[in-house]
């Protein structure tokens, strides 16, 4: 009797488990499928599965943060493409570095609803962003000069400046 | 019996091609001194390289292919092979700042792009373009500007001497728009340049309103400007106009586009007042035409597609790009991959179909040519005429280029040449891509796009496309940008030297 009341017990116990694992891994998919991250490629070459959608990417902010009166538009791009996103100017302003051939520009993690074409952005593809997070900020990138290549010029520039010379005395003769 | 050229025809067309690559060299200059400026010390190092490398070769040719001032005159023959060589080497010469820049996978990658420049296509291959620098940028934009206006224009703007209107012809020029083939290179250049001023503020104007500093606003509405009006397409951001996110630059683009497509002897007639010609002139007469019937077919794909519900995005979109197409400069503010996930195929084909007909002969748009389609029209229809009535009926068909002009049958026939002589550059390309594996609709879209020196892509065009591919689609901006003529010469010359006796 006693047995089979623990039996019982831990059969309902079990149960109960169960239950509330399942709630877990449910709210984890929900989760999940409620924010997906995504790159920007996938986004723009599933454009219809993803349309109105809520993604999260990760990506640099290039380019120039393009004020406008209701807030603003940054373009970011990850290592397959670029795209457009909408920002309130409160978020826009925690942008400190923008990509581009003298700086790596901020890494950001935004999350937002995706455009396939925007109805109230021309029909482009964009990003309206409801969270922006700088996972990584940018810096300066140092260009090493390449002396390989200024001697690879003094070479040519010396050949080139003999022709220079040949044809100038080759000329003077004839003229002569 | 085929002739075999002597030493005196090699040395005609190198001393022509070396004036022609000197003449190449001094542009390498301007992104020279933009590196300068802007402290982009290995950039500068890369154009100091190509000058004197373009320099040296320039020289080279000159001093190894000298003859007698009296001997300098040209046949057409060896103007149309010193032509098609030039912009072999101009690839050469202008690919060579790229692929030492590093944003080029490799050097063939770099002469697609270069390329895709001079014959003012657009299509690129390039890596990370928003990281790159200003110079390499300018240089992208300037090659399509000269290669828009010509790179023998440049060249015959300072020489004219004897039989050089055959180089004016081999770069696909018929216009002579002035007596004097120097005032008709010079005025070409004027009225690039002021367009160049014009259009250039008129799009920094714009991108300072859109939020862009004013440097930035000038350097790219300079680079948008060349790219536009030399109906080339390249932009300074890897997402082409899109990156924006502005209607008022896409319409002031869209004039830029319609005003490169136009004919530089239109703009001379304009110019010089008789604005009459506007309405009278048969080739802008079927250009409007053209674009009008077109877009209401674009319209009609949209629509059924639902792609866009309201009539702003349908003109934002529709019209943009048909005038992109038909103009073809190849400016866009789709993905690549958009064209065939969200746009109907009828729309596609529509596009390709603006994309094959082109702009005005004597601008920098390639492609068969409006002018030549709406003759082909006329001879048609005046072929139905002839079957229509007796025999006796003498039918003549009329029709205003700047001037009154009959149709002759001469020209008819040279017009059906140069559109078949398209028609199959198209197929060619379009065989190559189906071979490489890619779908038919895809591989004709990017075929006429290449051929037409457009720019537009639905995906095709990446680092990672085939070499065979790659090469392809050079050739075929290269065959299209000089409109075969000149190219053929230059193969007949091969085969006379090979074969002849």
């Amino acid at each position: 009797m006693l047995q089979s009341h623990f039996k019982k017990k831990s059969l309902w116990r079990f149960f109960v488990q169960l239950f509330l694992a399942k709630v877990v891994f449910l709210a984890l998919i929900g989760w999940w499928a409620e924010v997906q991250a995504v790159t920007i490629d996938e986004l723009i070459s599933k454009g219809k599965d993803y349309n109105g959608k809520k993604v999260e990417i990760e990506a640099e902010a290039i380019g120039h943060l393009m004020w406008r009166q209701k807030g603003a538009w940054l373009n970011v791009a990850d290592a397959s493409s670029a795209i457009g996103v909408w920002l309130e100017r409160a978020q826009a302003k925690k942008i400190n570095f923008l990509g581009n051939y003298n700086t790596v520009g901020d890494t950001i993690r935004i999350s937002g609803t995706f455009n396939m074409c925007c109805k109230v952005h021309g029909g482009d593809a964009d990003i309206h962003v409801e969270e922006l997070q700088i996972i990584k900020s940018g810096h300066k990138i140092e260009h090493p000069f390449d002396e390989r290549k200024l001697r690879i010029f003094l070479f040519l520039a010396g050949v080139t400046t003999c022709l220079f010379l040949i044809k100038i005395l080759r000329r003077t003769p004839k003229e002569n | 019996m085929i002739f075999r050229p002597q030493a005196k025809d090699f040395k005609l067309i190198g001393f022509y091609s070396g004036q022609i690559i000197l003449g190449l060299s001094i542009w390498f200059l301007i992104p020279a001194i933009v590196a300068f400026f802007a402290n982009e010390r290995n950039c500068l190092l890369d154009f100091g390289i190509s000058f004197v490398a373009a320099v040296g070769l320039g020289l080279l040719l000159i001093l190894l292919c000298s003859l007698p001032r009296r001997d300098l005159t040209l046949s057409w023959m060896h103007g149309m092979v010193a032509v098609a060589l030039s912009w072999i080497i101009a690839m050469l010469c202008g690919a060579l700042p790229m692929w030492l820049s590093g944003y080029w996978n490799s050097f063939l990658d770099a002469c697609f792009d270069s390329m895709s420049g001079f014959a003012t296509t657009g299509l690129t291959i390039a890596n990370n373009i928003d990281h790159m620098p200003y110079s390499l940028n300018l240089w992208r934009h300037l090659i399509m500007f000269i290669g828009g206006q010509g790179i023998v224009i440049i060249v015959l703007s300072f020489i004219s001497s004897g039989g050089s209107y055959s180089l004016y012809l081999g770069e696909a020029r018929e216009d002579r728009i002035l007596p004097n083939l120097l005032q008709t290179s010079r005025f070409i250049w004027v009225v690039s340049f002021v367009y160049l001023v014009l259009g250039s503020l008129a799009l920094a104007s714009a991108m300072k309103i859109e939020g862009l500093p004013w440097i930035d606003a000038l350097f790219q509405g300079v680079c948008i400007f060349m790219a536009g009006f030399d109906t080339g397409g390249f932009a300074p951001q890897s997402q082409n106009l899109l990156y924006y996110h502005s209607a008022l630059i896409e319409l002031i683009a869209m004039v830029i586009m319609f005003l490169g497509a136009i004919s530089f002897s239109l703009h001379y007639v304009v110019w010089s007042g008789r604005r009459k010609e506007l309405i009278k002139d048969i080739e802008l007469q079927s250009f409007v035409l053209s674009i009008l019937i077109l877009f209401a077919c674009v319209l009609f794909g949209l629509l059924r597609n639902h792609t866009y519900d309201s009539a702003i995005l349908l003109f934002r979109k529709g019209l943009f790009h048909l005038i992109s197409a038909h103009t073809g400069t190849g400016f866009t503010t789709l993905y690549s991959s958009q064209f065939g996930n969200l746009w109907h195929p009828f729309t596609i084909l529509i596009i390709i179909i603006a994309m094959g007909i082109g702009g005005s002969i004597g601008s920098t748009t390639g492609a068969i040519k409006i002018m030549r389609l709406s003759l082909v029209f006329k001879s048609f229809r005046s072929e139905i005429k002839r079957l229509m009535f007796s025999d006796s009926t003498v039918v003549v068909e009329r029709l205003h280029h700047f001037k009154e002009m009959t149709l002759e049958d001469s020209y008819v026939k040279n017009v059906l040449m140069i559109t078949f002589a398209f028609i199959c550059l198209y197929l060619f390309g379009t065989l190559a891509g189906v071979m490489c594996g890619y779908p038919v609709l895809d591989s004709l879209f990017e075929s006429v796009s290449a051929s037409a020196n457009v720019g537009l892509s639905m995906g095709i065009t990446s680092p990672s496309m085939p070499t065979l591919l790659k090469i392809t689609y050079i050739f075929q901006m290269w065959i299209g940008r000089l409109e075969f003529i000149s190219v053929f010469v230059l193969v007949g010359f091969i085969v006379s030297w090979l074969k002849g006796k």
